[in-house]
Parts: structure tokens; sequence; C-alpha cells
């Protein structure tokens, strides 16, 4: 399966590729293609939303131990170790993702509203939703998928290369990624 | 820039235009109109809005500040009225020039930094109380600190956060009765506190670890003894039943369970918050306590799960107190554990140690250098730079002739 890095180059390919049909000066399809654009923002957020509730009511209040690896430009400082809960974890993730829509909003409006581009605009349309639906905290949370394999936390970034190349994101030898240990409930005893 | 000037040019422009007519006006024509008549003709509308934000400014800034007031003195109110009447401390907040009367508590930086004091009691030296409140008073700088906070955490400010802090002090003597003598041990007997043990809330653990040094030295373990928002931080897992050992045994339902959505953490440790730079510190710093750290209580059944907390702490202390007074043979804190606490905390001082003398030892280098270059520089205002150098460059080349001579040989 394609990477949602690769598909967002196509995404935006095939966008670029219609933005050229459509005349961006008419007032009228500026304003279909404003109300594309928000519509799409706010489903995305919406998206978000529901995952963040579905968050919060399953309250899963695990407790993960995160090794961040070591900086690379400070290699005489010890790693750090983050504790957290699998709740909280999740809430960081999403949070980040709507901070996202937000920073979007932002630089479109600026594009939009000052500089007076509109093929950003049109171009920017689906990506909200795509991308709310292709992270990772949705697929755990609205379609049910389970936190193993891909979607183990903490969720690795893949790199476009890999996604072109067709690899998993995750790479257990890879030590430059954050390793987890889940301790359950009972004594501390680790389960990794 | 100038595309990124232009709303705030064409917004200087409105603001001029809105005066065009009465500016139009030549010198004598002006003079010729009545003060009253000039009053009228003038156009006051950006004025007035300029005055409208001085008052909006004002206003916010009362009601800020009353805000502030107002938690602080639910809160202690509530706090005084526990530990004066429930927990008999005999002095509770802090002594005015009046002599009959008591200050609740003192403030300061527009009323966002709140302390009191309470002492006079049997096992506890001292219960210190601090609150912090955001600073209501301004606005605008608040909702600045919230987007910067919100978009850039990394910046956000670690006082800007509300909190409350209560920090006991124990002072190892132990009174039941009016009648009962004091114990002449208490010094001794505080060397019994000398470990960590802490209840943390999981949704804060990085933090406050990251925040607090004494929680940085302590393991992470989750236990079935607690409510599940709850984990350990204790420096050996033998040391984490001791606060379920000294309070009560409905501590659990009864105050832990209830408090979640307030409680940080409540930690019973003597090693400071801030990490030691050198061993002088490091012993200078020691002070047993229990430090109880809680989000800002503003309801009354919240203001009374925060007053349990207290409660209970103070428990733990009596008993503990009481069981080391009177050498009781289930006193939970052994030698052993003691023995286990101090042998971790070796290590973490050594490293300590290990880390000051390498900077001093760099320090030294840079004086050395520093030294070195002022000379130099003394040289060459006295003109003998040249000597000198003349003086280094034989020395050197004298010494590699005898190096190469003893390879000869």
């Amino acid at each position: 399966m394609l990477s949602p890095a690769v598909t967002n180059i196509a995404v935006m390919l095939v966008m670029m590729q219609l933005s050229r049909k459509i005349d961006m000066e008419d007032e009228t399809n500026i304003l279909y293609i404003r109300i594309a654009y928000v519509s799409c923002t706010v489903l995305g957020f919406l998206i978000y939303q529901l995952v963040r509730r579905k968050i919060v009511a399953t309250n899963d209040l695990t407790k993960l131990k995160i090794v961040k690896p070591k900086n690379a430009m400070k290699p005489n400082e010890p790693e750090q170790v983050e504790y957290t809960t699998v709740r909280d974890y999740d809430l960081t993730e999403i949070d980040s993702a709507i901070k996202s829509i937000f920073t979007g909003v932002a630089m479109m409006g600026f594009m939009h509203l000052y500089m007076k581009y509109t093929n950003p605009l049109f171009m920017q349309c689906i990506n909200p939703i795509k991308s709310a639906l292709e992270h990772n905290e949705t697929k755990i949370h609205l379609f049910g998928n389970a936190a193993t394999g891909e979607l183990k936390r903490p969720f690795k970034t893949p790199s476009l290369l890999d996604g072109f190349m067709g690899k998993p994101a995750t790479d257990a030898a890879d030590a430059s990624k954050p390793k987890i240990e889940e301790i359950s409930s009972a004594e501390g005893v680790k389960t990794e | 820039m100038s595309a990124l000037l232009g709303p705030l040019t064409s917004f200087m422009e409105t603001v001029n235009s809105l005066n065009a007519n009465y500016n139009a006006l030549s010198y004598e024509e002006l003079t010729a109109m009545g003060f009253v008549q000039r009053l009228k003709l003038y156009n006051w509308t950006f004025e007035m809005f300029s005055v409208g934000i001085v008052l909006f400014m004002f206003i916010t800034y009362r009601i800020g500040v009353s805000m502030n007031l107002s938690r602080a003195d639910k809160f202690f109110d509530s706090i005084h009225a526990v530990l004066k009447n429930n927990l008999g401390f005999s002095r509770v907040g802090l002594a005015t020039s009046d002599p009959n009367g008591r200050k609740m508590y003192l403030d300061q930086h527009l009323h966002t930094w709140f302390t009191t004091f309470a002492t006079g009691r049997s096992s506890i030296s001292s219960v210190n109380v601090q609150l912090h409140l955001f600073g209501r008073n301004n606005p605008v700088n608040l909702s600045i600190d919230f987007l910067i906070g919100f978009f850039l955490p990394s910046l956000k400010f670690d006082h800007l956060e509300e909190y409350c802090e209560v920090i006991l002090q124990p002072n190892g003597v132990y009174v039941g009765s009016d009648e009962a003598k004091v114990n002449g041990n208490a010094n001794e007997l505080l060397g019994n506190f000398k470990f960590t043990t802490s209840i943390v809330n999981k949704s804060v653990m990085t933090e406050v670890r990251n925040k607090n040094y004494f929680l940085s030295l302590t393991h992470v373990t989750e236990n079935d003894k607690l409510p599940r928002e709850y984990a350990f931080m204790s420096e050996t897992n033998q040391l984490n039943d001791f606060i379920y050992k000294y309070a009560k045994p409905t501590f659990n339902e009864e105050v832990l369970a209830k408090v979640t959505h307030l409680l940080e953490f409540i930690s019973f440790t003597d090693l400071p918050a801030q990490k030691p730079e050198t061993e002088q510190e490091w012993n200078s710093k020691q002070q047993p306590r229990c430090v109880i750290r809680c989000k800002v209580p503003t309801s009354k059944k919240d203001l009374k799960l925060v007053n349990d907390v207290v409660v209970a702490a103070v428990e733990v202390f009596d008993n503990f107190t009481k069981d080391l007074v009177q050498k009781s043979s289930t006193v939970f804190i052994t030698p052993d554990m003691l023995k286990k606490t101090k042998a971790t905390r070796q290590q973490e001082l050594s490293k300590i140690v290990k880390n000051a003398k390498k900077i001093a030892a760099e320090k030294a280098l840079e004086d050395k250098k520093e030294a070195e270059k002022e000379k130099r520089r003394e040289l060459k205002k006295s003109g003998n730079l040249e000597k000198s150098d003349q003086k280094m460059k034989e020395k050197r080349e004298r010494r590699l002739r005898n190096k190469q001579r003893t390879r000869m040989q």
C-alpha cells in the first residue's frame, strides 16, 4: 500500500491539472472553491474531534515509557525518558493534528485573502479530510484497528523514500526511532 | 515591505480622514469660531475609541484582580480553617503590626503569587502554602501566552500554570497529650526521613519528573492498590507502601480516588526540587518534607478534597513520628531500606561530584588561558612581547635539540 506522503503528491498533481481547467478569476468559481475548502477543513476538524472524544471515553491509562533517542547535536547528554499514558499520548497526537489544521488555515488565509491566490485553496481542499482519515489515531479509534505493527505507539514517521519503495514505516532495528516499554498494571511487570 | 505596511498606512489615512473637514479650515477660520463650536466640529471618534480601550483595560484589570483575590480568599479561608481547627496548629497566617490581628496571606506580582504559613504543632515544624494564579488583570497578555503555549509549547513558561503547593516539614517531635513530655532526640529521628516516596498522577508523570529533582531519581511503578489514575514514584519499591501504612485505611477511597482531577503528586522526600551542582549543595539542601501539588480548587467540594489530602499527609507524619518516638516494632522504615536509598544516592552524588570536578577543571583551564592572554597584552603594552617570544622560541629549540641528543645516545 502506498504511503500517505506518496498519495499526497499524487493528489497534489491531479489537483494541479484540474486547477488549470478552472477559471480562477470567476467570482462564482472562487465562491465554490471557498465553500469546498471551508467544508473540507471543518469536516477534517470534526473527524479529529470525534477521535478525541473516543480517546477520552476509552480513557486507557496504561503506562508508557518512551525512550527518546539521543540528540545527535548533544552526544554527551543521556537518552531522555518520558513517562506517559496511552490516553495522554493519543491526545497529544490528535492535538498536534488539530494544530496542523489551524496552521494550514492560517497559511491559506494569508495566501488567499491577502495575496489573492486561489490555486492553493483549491489544491488543499482534499488534504484535511485525507489526513484526518489516514491518521493513526483515526485508524485505531474510529476504524477499530489494533494498535500493533505500524499502529504501535509511539508511531513511526515513514520517510518519503520508504513510501515509494513500498516499505512499511516500522523498523524495529532502527535505533533512531523512539523505543517504548509498556508496563502492566500488576507490580510493574514489563511486557516488552 | 510596502505590501506589509499597506494596511497600517491605509488605517492611518482613515484616521486622518476623520477630521479632514476640520483640518481643511484655515487658522483664521478656526480662531473665528468659538470654543464650543470648534469642539462640535471636531470628529472625536478616534479619541473616544482610545479612551474606550483605556477604560476597557482598567475595567478588565479590576475584574481580573478581584477574581484572583476572591479565589485566593476562598482557598486560604478553607485551608486556614482546617489547619487551625482540625489539625490544631497554634499559629496560622502571618503576624501583623497589630498584636491581635493576623494576615491571612502575602501576595505579590499583581495578585498572582500568594503564600501563607502555619506552625506550632506536634510532628510538624511548619506548613508553607503557595498559590499561583493566572495574571487575569491583563487579558491581552494572558491570551498571547495561551496562543504561544498552544502553537509553540516549547516556548511556554512553567510559571504560567495555575497551581497550589503545600509543603509540610516534620520536626521529629511527638506529643500525644498536653501532659506528655517532649522527646529530646528529634534531630536523630529526622534521620529516618531520608527517602523519597510519592504518589503521582499519571497525566503529569514526565512533567513533574522534569521539574522536581527528587522525583527524577525515583522508579515509576503501577500498583493494583492505587486508583488507576496514579503511579508510585519511589527510590525503592519497598517504600511504595509507606503512605498506606501510616494514612487512614480509607485514604484510597475517600481521598485519592476522589481527587484525581486535582492532585498532581504527593511526595515524602528530603531531596531538593532543583538539582544540586556540588557536594556542598547536595548536603545543605536536604530537608525532610512532604510536598503536595494540586491544581487550584475553586468549588467547595474541591477545596475540601485538597484539605483532605493535607490532613492525610499530617496523619502520615503523626503516625510515623509516633512509631519512631515510641520505638515501635512495626515501624515501616527500616535501617535496611535507608541503606538501600543511601547506596542509590551515593551513586547520584558521585555523578554530581564528577560533573562538578569537570566544570571546575574547564573553568581553571579557561582562567589559565585568560591569564596568559592578559600577560601577553601587558607585554605588548610594555614593548617586551618580541623579547618574550624570542626567549620562548629559543627555549623550544633548546628542548628540541636536547630531545634529539637523547635519542642519538
